[in-house]
């Protein structure tokens, strides 16, 4: 009995000496290690997508009407000239430049949509919120509608061009407002809302008088579609995407900082104002060539960001790329479905991209634990 | 500091701050915030505490002069102003997908010193080491690896101050530091600040409503009163029943206890 009060009390004492539980239990290399572990897990869930991205494209070319295997798909690509004329230009003109639209309107939609969620501090924050694809889908009715000609410029260019001007424009008219009101960020959203009530009312103004045969143009614009996608209009988009990611990953450090808070981002150092006019300005040039290419497609720039988030966590290093890698596969696959679901006809992509985004959204979302 | 400085710590001179045509600081002058004490910012709802520390920090536009050590810190862009003089907002961190370590690593790495370093090549293991020492004095170091949006209100706001902490300014000015902790981490954190700010021989200036942590805990106290600074200097010398009944307008006696701690009795509200 003696002994093992004794022992008690011993076990008692080296309690008592022992420093507070919770001050020990984080061992540096411990955390470093799973600090480390939370990097990688992160880049192999960025690589996992990349390669989903790499793998819708790859059965994008295979699928069909016309059916292609993958040994004459690689010969077509690597060797042009020894098959069928027929199978190059299907390869080369048509599956190519439409498969690979797709992934870049996509990522440029999903980048621009995170960044914008993060600047303008509101889950509902989209490219197609602040009414940027409303103005361009009404810049290209105008254009369409009234027939503008300019000498030496193809029609479908200035369609486009016409397009970006005013989606471009409108954005700038948002900052510029809410810079001269001071206004803060749901006044932004709401300003955002106006527009795209506003354009919406033109636009059917425009659908309205337009003749038959401009009607079927028009219809392109506000249902989105990638059938016109050329070389060229992927080459300018894919371009622009190319220099614009590494300015938003440039900022990656201080939206991270933006997201727990404006004040607390300012407190901390970073120029707000500076950073939400640079970063507009990136959403604008995106959103606005994604709208002059292939029309109004909606719900990618809003879905893109929330899934990457919940994927790789809310350090802008990661879910920047991981948005933009989330919308290029939504997209990728949404395309792929819009030319297999109804057998010989191109379902137009923006009806697709919501039916084949919202369940997946909804999953993410309701999986959420509910906020305190 | 030294003695060829005109001044040695945080003052700010003849300020005023408009909000649209409301003017809320009237050519304020405040007493000079000295280094290695800890100073009590006191007064009622609405008296421009908040006001007075955004405008100290570079947050608001003023009219005015604001000098820490000599340097005149209207002259330096926010990056550069904030690694000089930190302020701490009273929001908390919102609670979103990021652990507080990495919260804690995003404040250090856009710190102008910097700049230049990719998200690649900043040294990792040395800013780990030290966040993680610092939310050890916090005795948080348990959370460094939970998720903002899983931690409570008063967790992330031990995590947003040390986040501050971590930055290394020369001066603090903390708004109602606080406000969403347990009696505890009032006095623990208090306490801590006090021990940091003499051992690194900042400037911390925060704001307070707890008027027995300021009597207490605090070297010096300064009251503002409708834009206006009316008392400032040692706690016990300043808060007196007869300032308590102008500024908080409530009738108080200040007791002292055998072990010479003070504490103020509120007997009614005028």
């Amino acid at each position: 009995m003696k002994t093992h009060k004794a022992f008690s009390t011993a076990h008692r004492q080296a309690q008592d000496t022992m420093p507070d539980y919770k001050d020990t239990l984080p061992d540096i290399t411990a955390v470093q290690a799973t600090y480390r572990a939370s990097i990688y897990k992160r880049l192999f869930i960025l690589g996992c997508l990349a390669a989903g991205v790499v793998i819708s494209l790859g059965a994008n070319f295979l699928v069909g009407p016309a059916h292609l295997s993958p040994s004459l798909f690689l010969q077509t690509l690597f060797n042009s000239v020894s098959v069928p004329q027929q199978t190059a230009i299907i390869v080369w003109q048509i599956r190519m430049p439409y498969a690979l639209m797709a992934a870049c309107i996509g990522g440029a939609l999903g980048l621009a949509g995170a960044e914008m969620q993060t600047v303008l501090a509101n889950p509902l924050a989209s490219p197609f919120t602040l009414g940027v694809s409303a103005a361009g889908a009404f810049g290209a009715s105008l254009a369409i509608v009234l027939q503008w000609h300019i000498a030496g410029v193809p029609d479908n260019w200035l369609v486009a061009g016409c397009a970006f001007v005013f989606s471009v424009s409108s954005v700038f008219a948002l900052d510029m407002l809410t810079r001269f009101r001071q206004a803060d960020t749901s006044t932004v959203i709401l300003c955002g809302v106006a527009l795209v009530f506003s354009f919406q009312a033109l636009v059917a103004l425009m659908q309205f008088v337009a003749s038959e045969d401009t009607l079927q143009d028009l219809v392109f614009w506000t249902l989105g579609s990638l059938s016109r996608a050329t070389w060229a209009t992927l080459a300018l988009l894919a371009g622009s995407l190319a220099l614009i990611f590494p300015l938003s990953l440039r900022s990656a450090g201080e939206l991270t900082l933006l997201r727990m808070g404006e004040e607390r981002a300012a407190s901390l150092g970073v120029d707000v104002p500076r950073l939400r006019r640079a970063a507009l300005l990136r959403i604008s040039f995106l959103c606005a060539l994604s709208v002059a290419f292939v029309g109004v497609i909606g719900f990618v720039g809003l879905v893109a960001p929330h899934i990457a988030r919940r994927l790789v966590g809310e350090d802008h290093h990661f879910s920047l790329p991981g948005s933009l890698l989330t919308g290029a596969l939504i997209l990728s696959v949404s395309s792929l479905v819009a030319r297999i679901l109804v057998p010989g006809i191109v379902v137009p992509l923006g009806i697709i991209t919501s039916l084949v985004g919202i369940p997946f959204f909804l999953a993410i979302i309701l999986k959420q634990r509910p906020m305190v | 500091m030294t003695a060829d400085k005109p001044f040695s710590g945080l003052i700010a001179q003849n300020l005023t701050v408009h909000y649209g045509r409301n003017t809320v600081l009237d050519d304020l002058t405040t007493p000079c915030f000295p280094h290695g004490r800890i100073c009590a910012l006191l007064g009622p709802n609405g008296s421009g505490k908040s006001t007075l520390l955004r405008a100290m920090s570079g947050l608001l536009p003023v009219k005015g002069c604001i000098t820490l050590d000599g340097l005149q810190l209207g002259s330096l862009r926010l990056p550069e102003r904030s690694q000089h003089c930190l302020y701490l907002p009273q929001a908390l961190p919102a609670p979103v997908n990021i652990t507080a370590l990495e919260a804690m690593l995003a404040a250090k790495r856009i710190m102008p010193s910097r700049q230049g370093q990719s998200f690649a090549d900043a040294p990792h293991e040395e800013d780990i080491q030290a966040s993680l020492d610092l939310l050890k004095q916090f005795n948080i170091a348990h959370l460094a690896l939970r998720k903002l949006n899983e931690l409570s209100g008063g967790q992330r706001q031990l995590i947003g101050l040390a986040q501050a902490l971590g930055r290394q300014p020369h001066a603090l000015l903390l708004d109602e530091p606080l406000s969403a902790l347990d009696l505890h981490y009032q006095y623990a954190v208090t306490k801590l600040l006090t021990q940091i700010t003499r051992a690194n021989n900042l400037v911390t200036l925060m704001v307070l409503h707890d008027l027995n942590i300021a009597l207490n805990l605090c070297d010096l106290v300064c009251v503002l009163h409708e834009g206006q600074i009316i008392a400032s200097g040692p706690p016990a010398e300043v808060l007196t029943p007869a300032l308590l009944r102008t500024v908080y307008r409530v009738e108080a006696r200040i007791e002292t206890t055998d072990d010479n701690h003070r504490f103020i009795v509120i007997t009614d509200c005028i």
